[in-house]
């Protein structure tokens, strides 16, 4: 764990060399990558390994810390157009996605909540200066300024609640969290307890109430922030919610309404997908209706819907990233995001549409690819919990594999836009930056063992 | 000004606010805050622009009267406990007129009008003394005294001070103002916790003003009068990262060090079960934030069409005198979050 840490501060010394500082950081940081696998152990329950003073790994940050490791350096194979800016504000840009990973690895390795907490916050100071510094519209002042104030309207609770918790059982460790968890409250204030320590990671996931800031943000960051933000910012809210629900072993009311609440909205979000205008909004938009499903999963904690939200969590990350990406490929050279202008693009381009379609696929939840494994463990455990969710959880489903066909469709097999005939041929660094978002997919089929043991 | 006159206005400045620090009497604490008062005022009016001289009477009044009012309440505890002994204060009505006496001098709500208007009218490095030095002494006294008698309109004034400067800031232009009230909202977080642990206070209050000197510092090397002149700003680039920073800390963002003036208040509340008061802090600091972030906004986060002579001269901030102090409290705002264990030591 601390070589992981040590090799991603020294990556702030590479962003200093002076003409291959992209292409060393991508090497460091793949570097990182491989040490990082080594943190996942098949021992089959959740127990903790790395174990330092305050760091350690379990079976559910493994698989988190190795997806921040591995979009890392394919946020830098994406970003190609920072390239043009002066030298300063490449470092610049380099550095704040170094500090993202620095502090995303020390997120989900920290034993204690108030460094989960700090590190958690630290994550939205660089977000921030790359969606509002680095985006390109003027509405991107307004997206990271909903991106900060949403998060914080969250968070700063969770702090009171963190403190609370801290002087009820005097201690902040989180593997003990199962022992020293706080019983015998009233009704109302274990309930109001529970609400303010949930709500900041329901508004990182982000639930479909408090989901106005993600539309904003993507549309307006650029690629290597929207990866980041959407691969790995947003399951910080589902590993949250894991974390703390340990604490809470009886708020059964609340944790009801609120479920329902999120199948709710996995189901309105992905009717409004189908109605989206803007490619990045659309995939945003799909990002609110799976993390939904990911936090109904995870508000229910039964076995199988955590070990669904772990898998689709991952998977998610990956998909998501990926379909970033390939927004971005045609966004860089038709300068639009529109889906009526990008569209018919199986004419022109080789081996893209293989990727899109491969993306869509997993995003729909095709088997055997990943997602499908995730949202059929949680919709089985939701269904399981209360049978009147299963007509919704069916019906959002169904709608999810309604707009994945139709990005599909609309930038692939329509009719070509006659301008957007003159288009640059897709470089070997992109085909591999998709292919290596989608080779862990594969692998994770034969092995979902690495993303799903989570038993109490 | 001539340098001795200088050398003397400030001297007499350091030795009035260390008279108020080291004494036990009640005369030489209301002396020693006449003598603060009286030696900065030619060094504010100096200029004499008629908006620093404006300023300068404003604050003159509102110091001269509240000294009047601590010397009134000294008195009136002498009569009462038959000593002029500071530790002496037991009963409620002198404490009340003393506290009021310093709520006035301090700046918090519900007496904090005179704050943003004053520092307004004065050059930067006059904001500095006002808003960071001046508030060593009655800050002090506030602190001591809260060890002896707690009283509850701390709490009141702090939590109208908090929602005040969040509130206040929102609709201003000019960077004095924003710092005024972003100043009146800090003080509201610190002095509230003085109700409960005074010895946290210092620490709080000591981060805070170097925090804020760090601030006004850039500022006066930048002359960032108003907003509009963030962006054209002729600093050394790096300082407009750094002023970023330190204000991103003021706004008490982990993990910066300003995370340390929200995180053991809070502690120190829910210590003493007072959790009632918490959503309003939260408030406050959450509207205060929105105006640094839109200052943080208007210096390095957006890049207007530049004049190309602008961008040439970043030279020349290198050479003031100021560039090594700012370059000093800069990392303490970026490290101050290894100050929380030193709150430990207290509770």
């Amino acid at each position: 764990m601390l070589t992981l840490l040590s090799v991603s501060i020294s990556t702030i010394v590479l962003i200093n060399v002076k003409k291959w500082n992209w292409n060393a950081l991508f090497v460091a940081l793949a570097m990182m990558t491989f040490l990082s696998i080594t943190t996942v152990n098949n021992s089959g329950s959740a127990s903790w390994s790395f174990l330092s003073h305050s760091l350690a790994v379990d079976s559910l940050s493994a698989p988190l810390i190795i997806l921040s490791c591995w979009l890392a350096p394919l946020c830098f194979l994406a970003q190609n157009v920072v390239k043009g800016n002066s030298g300063s504000l490449q470092n610049g840009f380099l550095a704040l996605t170094c500090s993202i990973i620095f502090f995303l690895l020390l997120t989900f390795s920290s034993l204690n909540i108030l460094s989960f907490f700090i590190c958690f916050e630290a994550t939205l100071i660089p977000t921030l200066v790359l969606i509002t510094r680095w985006g390109a519209n003027v509405e991107r002042l307004q997206a990271g300024t909903y991106f900060l104030f949403y998060t914080l309207f969250g968070s700063l609770p969770l702090l009171v609640s963190i403190v609370l918790i801290s002087q009820t059982t005097s201690t902040l460790m989180i593997p003990i969290s199962e022992i020293v968890s706080l019983q015998g409250n009233t009704f109302f204030s274990i309930n109001i307890w529970w609400i303010i320590t949930i709500v900041a990671f329901l508004v990182k996931m982000p639930i479909y109430g408090f989901h106005l800031w993600l539309p904003k943000a993507h549309v307006e960051a650029p690629v290597a922030g929207s990866m980041i933000l959407a691969a790995i910012l947003l399951k910080l809210g589902g590993y949250g919610i894991i974390r703390m629900n340990a604490y809470f072993p009886d708020v059964t009311t609340l944790s009801a309404i609120l479920t329902v609440i999120c199948c709710w909205g996995a189901l309105i979000t992905s009717i409004l997908c189908t109605r989206q205008t803007d490619l990045k909004a659309l995939i945003a938009y799909s990002s609110v209706g799976h993390m939904s499903l990911v936090a109904a999963g995870t508000i229910v904690f039964s076995d199988w819907t955590i070990s669904g939200a772990i898998m689709l969590m991952i998977a998610h990350g990956l998909v998501s990233s990926a379909l970033f990406a390939l927004a971005n490929i045609l966004y860089e050279r038709t300068h639009t995001r529109n889906i009526f202008i990008t569209r018919g693009f199986k004419m022109i381009t080789v081996l893209l549409p293989f990727w899109w379609l491969i993306s869509c696929a997993a995003n729909l939840g095709l088997p055997p690819l990943p997602n499908l494994i995730g949202e059929l463990y949680i919709i089985t455990g939701i269904i399981s919990w209360s049978i009147f969710l299963a007509p919704i959880l069916g019906v959002a489903t169904v709608f999810g594999a309604i707009y994945s066909l139709l990005i599909y469709q609309n930038t692939n097999t329509q009719s070509i836009v006659l301008s957007s005939m003159s288009f640059n041929e897709i470089s070997p660094r992109e085909h591999i930056l998709i292919l290596f978002h989608l080779l862990p997919l594969l692998s994770i089929i034969v092995a979902p063992n690495s993303c799903m043991v989570w038993s109490n | 000004m001539n340098r001795l006159v200088n050398a003397f206005l400030l001297t007499s400045l350091i030795a009035g606010t260390s008279l108020v620090i080291f004494s036990n009497h009640w005369f030489p604490i209301w002396l020693g805050l006449e003598l603060s008062t009286l030696s900065i005022i030619p060094l504010l009016s100096y200029t004499s622009q008629s908006r620093s001289v404006e300023a300068t009477l404003k604050y003159f009044l509102v110091q001269a009267f509240s000294a009047a009012l601590l010397l009134n309440g000294a008195v009136l505890n002498l009569w009462i406990s038959n000593s002029w002994d500071v530790n002496s204060i037991t009963s409620p009505i002198s404490y009340f007129i003393i506290t009021a006496a310093l709520i006035i001098k301090l700046g918090l709500a519900p007496c904090h009008f005179w704050f943003p208007d004053v520092l307004s009218g004065l050059p930067f490095l006059s904001t500095i003394i006002i808003a960071c030095w001046q508030k060593i002494a009655p800050m002090f006294l506030l602190l001591s005294l809260s060890n002896l008698v707690s009283s509850e309109i701390i709490i009141v004034c702090s939590i109208l001070s908090v929602l005040v400067g969040g509130w206040g800031g929102l609709n201003q232009i000019s960077v004095r103002k924003i710092l005024a009230y972003s100043s009146i909202g800090h003080l509201g977080w610190i002095t509230c916790v003085a109700f409960f642990i005074p010895e946290v206070s210092y620490l709080l209050f000591l981060f805070y003003i170097l925090n804020n000197t760090a601030i006004l510092l850039i500022c006066h090397n930048g002359s960032l009068y108003y907003l509009s002149s963030l962006s054209k700003s002729n600093v050394v680039p790096i300082t407009a990262i750094l002023f970023s920073i330190a204000l991103l800390s003021l706004g008490g963002l982990p993990p910066l060090g300003g995370f340390i003036n929200k995180v053991i208040p809070l502690i120190v509340f829910s210590l003493n079960g007072n959790n009632f008061i918490i959503p309003f802090f939260l408030i406050g600091s959450l509207i205060s934030l929105f105006f640094y972030i839109r200052i943080v906004f208007n210096t390095s986060l957006t890049l207007f069409p530049q004049h190309s002579l602008n961008i040439v001269s970043f030279r020349t901030g290198n050479s003031s005198l100021s560039q090594p102090i700012i370059s000093t409290l800069i990392p303490i705002t970026i490290w101050g979050l290894l100050l929380l264990p030193i709150f430990f030591l207290f509770i």
